[in-house]
């Protein structure tokens, strides 16, 4: 076994003015460095390991990676996109074979003993969230609700629109325009509390399948072109033996409710649990 | 309804950028670009990508950014 902190280990000696190291995540050790696929054979990834850690790293030119080169690209979208998908696919082919904990997009290093150092000052914690994610993969839910087939149902289980509408019926001209006015207010109240429950509801059956899961943005009101708003965006990390059960969930919720549907993709790596719980700033 | 599971190419990009580039692990060290900078470029792709009902969001994000300018390495 050799000790990546030796000088002698390779990349491991403080870079060069020109290079850095990109970080791609933490793993157990006992990686096979053949298992880990791109993105690029003049310059593979590297196991360094660090007690029973190993960082997932490959040295990249500053030239492409330095601040000025990054602000400069911040802007194009191909190069972005080509990066985020390179970086993903690296970080999933290790994830198909054990538990890592993806670094955030941008991770360079002007030295590889910076990462080993924290990998060491935080060993056990950071090998307690390992063990945490072992077997799991992260699903991204998007539920969207269509506005109107909502609002019909909320309209009709809500008893002061029901009222309203009554009264409408029959009222004289100057006070059937205050109740117009009234029942708008009321109705959309209605609807923004139906796309509430709905919201609510469908998150907490998923995250009962749900080894952990994280609201990323609750309900908008904005429609989109199909008149649907979006009413949740969710992670869920889940058990690849809960699989099924998390997407038979998926379908079933959206089956027996009108004008709802969910976008589901994964799956990923645990990107949205690889940080540890989150302290307010 | 009926529910898709989802390939929409636009979907997944969002949401592996959203993955890739706002969220993961961030480890102490001496790092060549501050995690204001990445979240500048978030920034600047998700205005590209998404659509108008996600200002809100943009605007927390470039205020995460901003307090966060002053500090980082």
């Amino acid at each position: 076994v050799t000790d990546p902190r030796d000088p002698a280990a390779p990349g491991t000696g403080p870079g060069d003015a020109g290079t850095g190291w990109y970080l791609y995540g933490i793993t157990r050790h006992g990686l096979e460095q053949s298992a880990i696929e791109g993105p690029d054979e003049s310059a593979p990834a590297q196991v360094l390991r660090c007690g029973e850690l190993a960082a997932i790293m490959r040295p990249v030119s500053l030239a492409e990676f330095g601040p000025e080169a990054l602000q400069a690209r911040a802007g194009d979208g191909g190069w972005i996109e080509a990066v985020a998908r390179s970086h993903n696919h690296v970080i999933s082919s290790i994830h198909q074979r054990r538990a890592i904990l993806p670094a955030k997009f941008g991770s360079i290093y002007l030295h590889a003993e910076d990462v080993l150092s924290a990998l060491e000052r935080d060993h056990d914690a950071l090998l307690a969230r390992l063990a945490r994610l072992e077997g799991c993969d992260e699903w991204a839910v998007h539920l969207y609700a269509d506005r109107s087939a909502v609002e019909q149902g909320a309209g009709s289980a809500d008893e002061s629109v029901r009222q309203l509408e009554q009264q409408l019926a029959t009222a004289p001209r100057g006070r059937a325009y205050f109740l117009q006015r009234k029942l708008a207010e009321v109705r959309a109240s209605a609807v923004e509390r139906a796309l509430s429950e709905i919201a609510s509801e469908g998150y907490d059956r998923l995250a009962r399948l749900a080894t952990d899961s994280q609201i990323r943005s609750a309900l908008s009101l904005a429609e989109n072109a199909e008149g649907e708003v979006v009413a949740l965006r969710a992670a869920f990390l889940v058990r690849r033996d809960s699989e099924d059960a998390f997407t038979a969930e998926v379908s079933s919720f959206a089956e027996v409710r009108e004008g709802v549907r969910f976008e589901v993709t994964g799956p990923w790596p645990p990107y949205s649990f690889a940080a540890p719980e989150e302290t307010s700033p | 309804m009926s529910n898709r599971v989802a390939e929409s190419r636009e979907v997944t990009l969002l949401e592996l950028l959203d993955r890739v580039i706002d969220q993961g692990v961030v480890l102490d060290g001496d790092i060549t670009i501050s995690v204001a900078d990445v979240e500048l470029i978030y920034l600047g792709l998700k205005l590209m990508l998404a659509p108008v009902e996600r200002l809100e969001e943009y605007r927390m994000v470039l205020e995460r950014a901003g307090r966060r300018g002053d500090g980082d390495v």
